[in-house]
């Protein structure tokens, strides 16, 4: 079966008078239609890069990129038909309060049920409260669970959420992480950028690391730590040392010969 | 304490029942520009006059200009106070129009730096529709300008002649007007890099109604300046728009102020939309 999302070979490199920087350098993976696919990486990997190019916003140097079958340049409004972005950076409006953010969505969405849609997703976020007041006014959380409410409205079969627990406390961290599960029970494809392992650990059904443009290793969560199980350690590692062995910067645990070699 | 977000409650499921985990169909027909404009029309309507000083200002700073030309200036005119008074209306309301589309100008600027420009970027709507949004809102905010300039002249002794036919092509010369000096204002707020930029460098397009005959006959300003004012397209939109206030008809030159600002404004808008695309582009 054609897979929701389809990355071969992608590169990009930022030209600047001076010099031209490659942020992906080739990356390549398949996320099936339905999984959490999680995009794990430090500061600077290229996971933002990575989700501009596949939500149209930016374009490839190098390689190709589909969604939902569609070629994210050339046929980028059906790949914007199918998704659904939380960037890393709160896209609210200041002005307007929780309710009109969510009705704009709902709106340029044409969803026909709208109005009840944004009343349901006010309760679900503990906005009602806050609903008629302008965003201006509103804690750091309450914008991150608007920002999030914003691109669950609507059935797009994609959600890409870019670091979406970012500055949220850790109950709501956990609330978050309910919801994108009953996002996936009803078919929704999501694709999640984080650098905290934790979070990848506990909801995707696949890793990927991004190391400074390239992807080192991707598989289960079950897979990667599986992986790296070899007859010198007595226990499985934990995805933390998984990660850092593969970054290089494990310096505690002695990383397997083979998986070495495969990197 | 931080409220937490409520699962105990299913988030709304749009689905009708859980599609299998395949590819999905999505609907043929994309975004639509004008329903698409007109919700975001409505959003900039909304952030417009919730931001009251910037827009505010743009009819009180030429209101006391019309005061002070007019009581100050306007007695030591040859033609008088009243006269005066009549004479420039049509060029406060240029600069009250034109300092209006330098609050679009620095929306845009804004808004160019926001996340909430990427998402509008990633959904399935009339990507052009963001730029209309705001141009619509500042045509409707030069509506508002245009009234409000006008009660206010009337209060300190502006005594038009127009029929109703004269002011709705006073209206119609004055919107096309507002539209060229938009989509210029959208096209600096994409180009520059600040705010403060923005705002600075439209003031500088907002004074070009004072090098015109705007302010006083052009014959009597000095050889360069006058062959300037005489040249430049804000010369015929003000000339038509005084001659038809007090009753006269159209000159020669309306044909230019509309070739002008049509020109204008469609040159400007293309060149936006396209700005905006290859700006943002990452």
């Amino acid at each position: 079966m054609e897979a929701m999302i389809s990355v071969k070979g992608l590169e990009k490199s930022y030209q600047s008078k001076k010099s031209s920087h490659q942020v992906l350098k080739g990356v390549s993976f398949e996320v099936a239609a339905g999984e959490i696919f999680c995009l794990l990486g430090s500061n600077g990997a290229g996971k933002t890069t990575a989700v501009n190019i596949l939500t149209t916003l930016g374009l490839p140097s190098a390689g190709t990129a589909s969604i939902n079958g569609f070629d994210v340049v050339t046929a980028a409004d059906q790949v914007r038909a199918s998704i659904s972005l939380t960037g890393q950076f709160a896209a609210t409006d200041e002005m307007l309060s929780g309710r009109e953010n969510l009705q704009l969505i709902a709106d340029l969405r044409r969803r026909k049920q709208g109005k009840q849609e944004v009343i349901q997703l006010l309760e679900t976020f503990r906005l009602t409260d806050a609903a008629d007041k302008p965003v201006a006014t509103y804690s750091g959380g309450m914008r991150r669970r608007l920002d999030i409410a914003m691109s669950l409205l609507g059935d797009s079969p994609v959600i890409f959420l870019d670091e979406p627990t970012t500055g949220l406390d850790p109950q709501n961290r956990l609330a978050m992480w309910e919801l994108i599960r009953d996002r996936t029970a009803a078919g929704t494809t999501i694709f999640l950028t984080t650098q905290y392992l934790e979070e990848a650990e506990q909801l995707a059904d696949r890793i990927a690391i991004l190391h400074e443009g390239v992807i080192i290793t991707q598989g289960s969560p079950a897979q990667l730590k599986q992986e790296m199980y070899c007859s010198e350690t007595d226990s499985l590692p934990s995805l933390e040392e998984v990660f850092l062995t593969h970054i290089g910067e494990n310096k505690g645990v002695k990383p397997c010969p083979d998986l070495l070699q495969a990197a | 304490m931080e409220a937490t977000i409520n699962t105990s409650q299913a988030i709304a499921q749009p689905l009708a029942q859980p599609a299998a985990p395949s590819l999905r169909p999505i609907k043929a027909r994309q975004g639509h520009l004008i329903s698409d404009s007109y919700a975001m029309f409505k959003r900039c309507i909304r952030i417009n006059f919730r931001n009251p000083d910037a827009f505010g200002m743009s009819i009180v700073a030429p209101f006391l200009m019309m005061l002070l030309l007019g009581y100050v200036f306007g007695g030591a005119m040859a033609m008088g106070r009243e006269t005066y008074i009549n004479f420039i209306v049509p060029s406060i309301m240029l600069i009250s129009i034109a300092q209006s589309t330098i609050f679009t100008g620095i929306s845009v600027s804004k808004e160019a730096k926001n996340g909430i420009i990427d998402r509008f970027r990633s959904m399935p709507i009339a990507q052009s529709s963001v730029l209309v949004g705001h141009v619509a809102a500042s045509m409707f905010r030069s509506i508002v300008v245009m009234l409000a300039v006008t009660a206010g002249a009337f209060i300190i002794g502006f005594r038009p002649e127009a029929s109703a036919v004269q002011w709705l092509t006073i209206a119609g010369l004055l919107l096309l007007f507002t539209l060229g000096m938009t989509w210029i204002a959208v096209l600096v707020g994409l180009t520059v890099k600040s705010e403060e930029a923005a705002s600075s460098s439209l003031t500088m397009v907002s004074l070009l109604p004072y090098l015109s005959s705007g302010f006083a006959p052009v014959e009597t300003l000095p050889a360069g300046l006058r062959a300037f004012a005489q040249y430049q397209p804000i010369t015929p939109v003000i000339d038509n728009a005084r001659a038809l206030m007090m009753g006269g008809s159209i000159s020669a030159d309306f044909a230019a102020a509309i070739l002008w600002w049509s020109a204008i404004a469609a040159i400007a808008c293309l060149v936006a939309i396209k700005t905006y695309h290859r700006k943002l582009t990452k």
